[in-house]
């Protein structure tokens, strides 16, 4: 246990300092939520009919830019052979590189919401529940998107292909979390709001329960 | 396992006679069924003469949920006995698969456009069928962009396991969102509900999909098991210098 949480402090250290993605994906986030009303039009009404899917779109398009690098450097410079060789499994370290990842990317962009949903005029009585839609949802990004990161771990132009091939398992998450907004949006159904909110929370407990286990195989696979 | 077929050899010498055969009830069958389906089959009374979409949309997008099980079949044998054979074919099965995918959502959107008057709706069912279409062309993608062969193969079968997350939802989503698309009409419990002039044709044409299918899918096996050899052949060659 001690060593899981020494794990997750350094990896959640390193990642936060100047050279990790956290601002890059901060930044990503910014611009595809500056870019999609510039691009959409200023009209208030539509705008803020369509506000939470835009933010979960923008959150989808996030995580498929930051989980390129989850295993990828320390698969490279050698951390994972030792991690290999250390007294915790595969199953652990991946579930706390997801941890990390989490902690690292999602956490910072429910700080910047409040402001960034101002400018896509999300009504304002809605913020806590996007912000808390969020934070449900998100850890199933990063859990689900590990398997894929270490799926194209030994590819050379992994940065495009992990798109693609992780995206389709991103669509129940976008789907129920965009939509528990979207039905406050339109009028008061809270009873639906609450039920796609369950889906989401099972969607994301399942996703860390099983996906550490996928994951841990595909990076055996890669020893092989 | 001990069985002779996990030699791709053995099993090729043995398929090989089979497939122009397989080809040629292929074309027998859907010339037929083409026939029964524009000229022996009733016209419906909403739909008229639309409804002949019917006898390629249903049996594509069987044949497009039928091969993707295939391959993960067979991609899991892979993984468990590391039998090249297994792996060959999951390969082999996935273009013709994404194909009748392709096939299964043209020719629904052609069949959507006169009944519910648009090409496209984000309907529950049109939509798992659309990821499906995406799940195809990643193994596709991802399979081919591996140089090491033995890694390549393990991954891409891994991804396709993974897939196999959406076929229940293909399935069922019919059945628990309430949308545009209509219900499933054959696989009811009980007697299906449609008519026996309709079921034929319908039929006939599955079995025509089937063939060809595996008529393709021998092809396509021998070209997997060509492109091994040659890789194979090349790492030999890098290492004689």
């Amino acid at each position: 246990m001690i060593f899981l949480k020494v794990l997750l402090i350094k990896e959640v250290k390193r990642s936060m300092s100047l050279r990790g993605s956290y601002i890059l994906s901060l930044a990503f986030f910014s611009i595809t939520l500056i870019l999609l009303p510039i691009g959409i039009g200023p009209d208030k009404n539509i705008l803020s009919n369509i506000s939470p899917g835009l933010i979960w779109v923008s959150i989808v398009l996030t995580s498929l830019l930051s989980l390129n690098s989850l295993f990828h450097e320390d698969f490279y410079d050698g951390t994972l052979d030792i991690y290999r060789m250390g007294s915790l499994s595969f199953v652990e370290i991946a579930f706390i590189k997801s941890l990390s990842h989490w902690i690292t990317n999602f956490l910072p962009l429910v700080m910047v919401t409040p402001l960034l949903s101002l400018m896509v005029g999300l009504p304002n009585n809605l913020l806590l529940y996007i912000i808390l839609s969020i934070l449900i949802g998100t850890p199933s990004l990063s859990f689900i998107g590990s398997m894929g990161s270490a799926l194209t771990l030994s590819l050379r132009h992994h940065n495009l292909l992990l798109p693609l091939i992780v995206f389709p398992l991103f669509l129940p998450t976008l789907i129920f979390g965009s939509g528990a907004i979207s039905s406050l949006v339109f009028s008061g159904f809270e009873e639906v709001f609450l039920r796609q909110m369950y889906i989401l929370s099972g969607i994301s407990g399942l996703s860390m329960v099983i996906c550490p286990f996928i994951t841990s195989f595909i990076l055996d696979s890669n020893y092989d | 396992m001990k069985n002779k077929f996990v030699n791709p050899g053995t099993l090729l010498n043995f398929v090989k006679p089979i497939s122009p055969w397989l080809g040629f009830t292929s074309v027998m069958l859907l010339a037929f069924g083409l026939w029964l389906s524009f000229y022996h089959s009733p016209i419906d009374y909403q739909q008229g003469n639309a409804v002949r979409i019917m006898y390629v949309h249903v049996p594509a997008a069987w044949m497009s949920m039928m091969i993707y099980t295939f391959m993960a079949m067979s991609s899991l044998f892979g993984i468990v006995y590391g039998h090249i054979t297994a792996y060959c074919l999951a390969k082999a099965a996935a273009p013709i698969g994404a194909t009748f995918t392709a096939i299964c959502l043209v020719s629904g959107s052609a069949w959507g456009k006169p009944m519910w008057g648009t090409w496209w709706v984000w309907d529950a069912r049109l939509t798992s069928v659309l990821v499906l279409f995406f799940f195809y062309v990643g193994y596709i993608v991802f399979s081919n962009s591996f140089n090491d062969f033995s890694k390549g193969e393990k991954f891409s079968s891994i991804l396709s396991i993974i897939g196999l997350i959406n076929l229940p939802i293909i399935k069922f989503s019919v059945d628990y969102w309430n949308t545009l698309h209509q219900p499933a009409s054959i696989s009811k419990i009980g007697a299906p509900s449609i008519h026996t002039d309709m079921l034929i044709p319908l039929l006939v044409m599955f079995l025509s999909f089937v063939f060809i299918f595996l008529h393709l899918l021998i092809i396509r096996f021998q070209l997997e098991l060509n492109n091994r050899r040659l890789n194979i052949r090349n790492m030999k060659v890098h290492r004689t210098g």
